[in-house]
């Protein structure tokens, strides 16, 4: 190698990281893999709650069946069923269960019910089950963790009860995972994303669109941090799912949701979009 | 070995160097040390994309590379207006004969820069080099021939 080059790379060596940064990279590295770990548990249990929406779907015939029964008055509301609470110096857990009453459609009422009651109580299983762990390897007081299990009523007027039920992972940068509900109020029907559109109706690529173009407006005029898919970021966005995460804003509007670091970096939380009239306009039923 | 085991070895063991390379980037100790604790995070939360052991210290120095361009695009947008303040280079055109490191970072076209100090500080192949920077073998050898001959450095050791 060139004496000069050789020289260069003498003054390069003696550059050093210190004390400091050793230690904080340490702490992180720690954070990031029981966050890991945790994750690992919280997807798990969401798991539960995706398994249980394909479920319910396909109880559609029967729902279709009960709009035809005139309503005369419905109270539709939702009830906090349970509270479970932890709150440790080093892990902390906070599970509400929800609990929809006044359905028409007891079967659905029911089956909704018995499934927060499900989930919650998976939540609370892989939480215990991970403090256990936890404590088992890094010893008492030396790990973090936390869970979550809440809920949020989004809507609620004449037509439509649209619940936000979420499963949340708080060590290091929290994660989220929502599982929307979209309940008719009239017909006592669980409103599936589809079948908010025409039959046949590409409704993928309109709404796709207006996103991904939403989200670069967001990056530039908002400082957004969304990713799009290009060359580079070949996991960023680039189009909706067919049964993608929504719900029916009190104005009747279709909003479209997605999980924290789906789409964009944590700093976005769960991003919304309220879909514009004119996206939805050739393809709304 | 856990890939969680093997990523924190290998930052251990290699701390320095990685602050070095991110160091390059910023020219500061804490936007490098910033720049270092992102990748870390990022890497953690990616070590799925890692599909070979060996090939950890490319794999980790890219994220590294890319970490610190993004920011230092991020960056560039507000101390644009400052530019006219910073003071002028001490060394000359033609006098790259007598640069240190500082100098070399501060002077070089980044594009050239991490080739230098990956090939021949971090003692990486030319295959290296080309995945860490995202560009193909050629192109490395060409920089890596121009970068010598802007330096005024024996480039026939190129290879």
């Amino acid at each position: 190698m060139d004496d000069k080059l050789k020289e260069i790379k003498k003054e390069y060596e003696s550059l050093k990281a210190d004390d400091a940064l050793r230690e904080r990279i340490g702490i992180t590295m720690k954070k990031e893999f029981s966050r890991k770990n945790a994750l690992k548990r919280t997807a798990a249990a969401a798991a539960c709650v995706a398994a249980f929406t394909v479920g319910l779907n396909v109880s559609q015939p029967f729902a279709y069946a009960m709009s035809n029964i005139p309503v005369v008055d419905s109270i539709v509301r939702v009830l906090t069923l349970n509270r479970y609470e932890v709150n440790e110096e080093n892990y902390q857990a906070e599970v509400v269960t929800p609990q929809i009453e006044g359905l028409l459609d007891k079967e659905l009422e029911d089956k909704l019910n018995n499934e927060f009651k499900e989930n919650a109580n998976s939540v609370i299983a892989a939480f215990e089950q991970s403090v256990k762990e936890l404590e088992a390897e890094y010893g008492e007081g030396n790990f973090h963790e936390g869970v979550g299990y809440n809920y949020e009523v989004k809507t609620d007027n004449d037509d439509i009860l649209a619940l936000d039920v979420y499963v949340y992972s708080i060590v290091g940068s929290s994660s989220t995972v929502h599982t929307y509900y979209n309940i008719n109020k009239k017909t006592g029907e669980l409103i599936t994303f589809e079948s908010l559109f025409k039959e046949g109706a590409d409704y993928i690529t309109p709404i796709s669109e207006y996103v991904a173009k939403e989200c670069e407006r967001r990056n530039a005029e908002e400082n957004g941090m969304f990713w799009l898919k290009s060359e580079e970021n070949p996991e960023g966005f680039e189009k909706i799912s067919a049964d993608q995460k929504f719900y029916i804003n009190s104005d009747g509007k279709i909003v479209v949701c997605f999980d924290k670091y789906e789409i964009a970096a944590g700093a976005q939380g769960s991003p919304e979009f309220v879909l514009p009239d004119e996206v939805t306009a050739d393809i709304i039923k | 070995m856990k890939k969680t085991d093997l990523f924190e070895n290998f930052i251990n063991e290699n701390l320095d160097n990685v602050y070095r390379f991110a160091y390059s980037y910023t020219k500061n100790k804490e936007d490098a040390e910033d720049i270092l604790h992102e990748s870390v995070v990022k890497a953690i939360r990616s070590l799925n994309s890692l599909k070979n052991a060996d090939n950890i210290k490319p794999w980790f120095y890219k994220i590294v590379a890319n970490t610190a361009l993004n920011s230092i695009k991020a960056k560039s947008k507000i101390v644009y207006l400052e530019y006219e303040d910073m003071e002028p280079l001490q060394i000359s055109e033609d006098d790259y004969s007598k640069l240190n490191f500082m100098e070399l970072i501060e002077k070089l076209e980044p594009k050239y820069k991490s080739i230098i100090i990956l090939r021949y500080f971090e003692n990486m192949t030319i295959a290296q080099v080309a995945e860490v920077l995202n560009i193909n073998e050629n192109t490395v050898k060409t920089r890596l021939y121009k970068a010598l001959k802007a330096l005024r450095m024996n480039a026939e050791e190129v290879y």
